[in-house]
């Protein structure tokens, strides 16, 4: 099977600050992969490697022949919109004759409303090949996070490749079907496989016992 | 039928376009401009200078700020993206002020008649292109204003000290040849209004639009080749 997107030992460096160091990835179709690591790990630098957003310092990017645009989606936190445009508009360029936001500026709606907004732009149909999401949980409320979490599973029935990177270790396991632990731009080798399909709540225990081993020194 | 704009131009139009105060003094600018060209049309050089300046500051829209804020990401993951959007950027990014520089030459025209319009005389037409890509790259790595700014720094620094006679004296008695045409294109890179007050041999022009495409494709490869970490916006 091959993967729309993979990294292949790649290395990213900001100066002197190694982000990411030596990582090897690869994201199938029909999977939801879960990035988790503590703050700082490199998970933002892994996504937005991945999809052509930043270019590594030493390593190589496989992308699949043939991606349109619109196939490859990167959805980075509402404080990556652009505060200036009113929000109907914005999303209207990608969803015309979007009217379910709000007509005001970006700039004075809450976070949670440019969350979803943005979200909702994301993960507009048709389904991507590719879709990163990074932290996308973050200032949903429940009703809205549950209808993230239903909308991702969607996508991955239809056969997108999807990765998040998320501290949110209960709604990781509602959706992933493997995570990758990342800690000081490495990624831990206990990859925990998380089935194939939407797991239960049983699961997010596990994560967090591994997310605090990722704290400990080895 | 008219064809499609492009997705990742109607993006850049949304984040790109002129302020607000910038969409209110460009027609008024434009309305007292036009005003003084009726009372006196011979003030057409004048106006062309103001609007060259006025180009200096829409023109240079900046890209690194927002591309560091993620505004860009949408457009920038499409596979083989960045060649269009440094295209894009760059014509979103000159559009108000060529509309602006068309205007000056369409009342030219109609108080002027039978005359070539001043905007559209090649030297004037060197100098638009120098500004709308020296001060459009000048911002790049920087942000919105920062060219206008710039520039504006330096001419008055020059005028402070005198400079800007002697580069004007060195502008107009050049001469031809390649030698001088290098050194009144030289003066002219600094200070583009010379362009509109003396007319430059044909050499000069043919380096100063020669420096403009260098400064292009400069601009071009520096929008394709960005890389910057997200930084938070607040």
């Amino acid at each position: 099977m091959t993967a729309p997107v993979s990294l292949h030992d790649v290395t990213k460096k900001y100066g002197r600050h190694m982000a990411l160091d030596g990582v090897t990835l690869s994201v199938y179709r029909g999977e939801i992969v879960g990035v988790i690591g503590p703050n700082g790990a490199g998970k933002t630098s892994l996504l937005r490697i991945l999809v052509g957003l930043l270019r590594p310092t030493r390593g190589t990017v496989r992308r699949q022949d043939g991606l349109r645009p619109g196939d490859v989606r990167y959805f980075g936190g509402e404080r990556t919109l652009p505060p200036q445009i009113p929000a109907r508009r914005w999303a209207s360029l990608w969803m015309p004759g979007y009217e379910a936001g709000p007509s005001r500026r970006l700039a004075v709606l809450s976070r949670g409303t440019r969350q979803r907004l943005g979200l909702d732009v994301a993960l507009r149909s048709p389904t991507p090949a590719v879709l990163a999401l990074d932290e996308p949980w973050e200032g949903l409320d429940p009703m809205a996070s549950r209808w993230l979490s239903g909308s991702l599973i969607h996508h991955r029935q239809h056969h997108a490749a999807i990765i998040i990177s998320s501290h949110r270790l209960h709604d990781l396991a509602d959706v992933c079907t493997r995570c990758v632990f990342l800690a000081d731009g490495r990624l831990n080798p206990d990859q925990l496989v998380c089935g194939n399909g939407p797991t239960d709540a049983a699961l997010a225990a596990p994560l967090f016992e591994a997310f605090d081993r990722l704290g400990r020194p080895q | 039928m008219m064809p499609a704009i492009p997705l990742h131009a109607r993006v850049l139009w949304a984040v790109l376009k002129p302020s607000a105060a910038f969409t209110v003094v460009l027609p008024l600018a434009f309305g007292g401009w036009m005003y003084l060209v009726r009372s006196d049309p011979l003030q057409i050089e004048a106006v062309a200078g103001a609007a060259l300046i006025l180009q200096m500051f829409t023109v240079s829209t900046g890209y690194l700020d927002r591309l560091r804020r993620g505004y860009f990401d949408p457009i920038l993951v499409a596979p083989s993206a960045r060649l269009n959007v440094a295209w894009a950027h760059w014509v979103i990014s000159v559009a108000p002020g060529l509309a602006t520089w068309v205007a000056i030459a369409i009342v030219d025209a109609w108080l002027r008649p039978g005359r070539l319009p001043v905007a559209l005389t090649p030297p004037a037409l060197a100098a638009f292109f120098w500004v709308s890509a020296a001060s459009w790259f000048l911002s790049l790595p920087t942000r919105r204003y920062a060219g206008g700014g710039l520039w504006l720094v330096v001419f008055i620094a020059l005028g402070a000290s005198q400079q800007l006679l002697t580069l004007r004296a060195v502008f107009r008695t050049a001469g031809d040849g390649w030698a001088a045409g290098a050194r009144a294109a030289l003066c002219a890179w600094v200070f583009p209004l010379l362009m509109l007050s003396e007319p430059p041999s044909i050499q000069t022009q043919i380096i100063v639009l020669a420096g403009a495409c260098g400064v292009l494709i400069a601009g071009l490869v520096f929008v394709v080749r960005a890389d910057a970490a997200l930084q938070d916006s607040v």
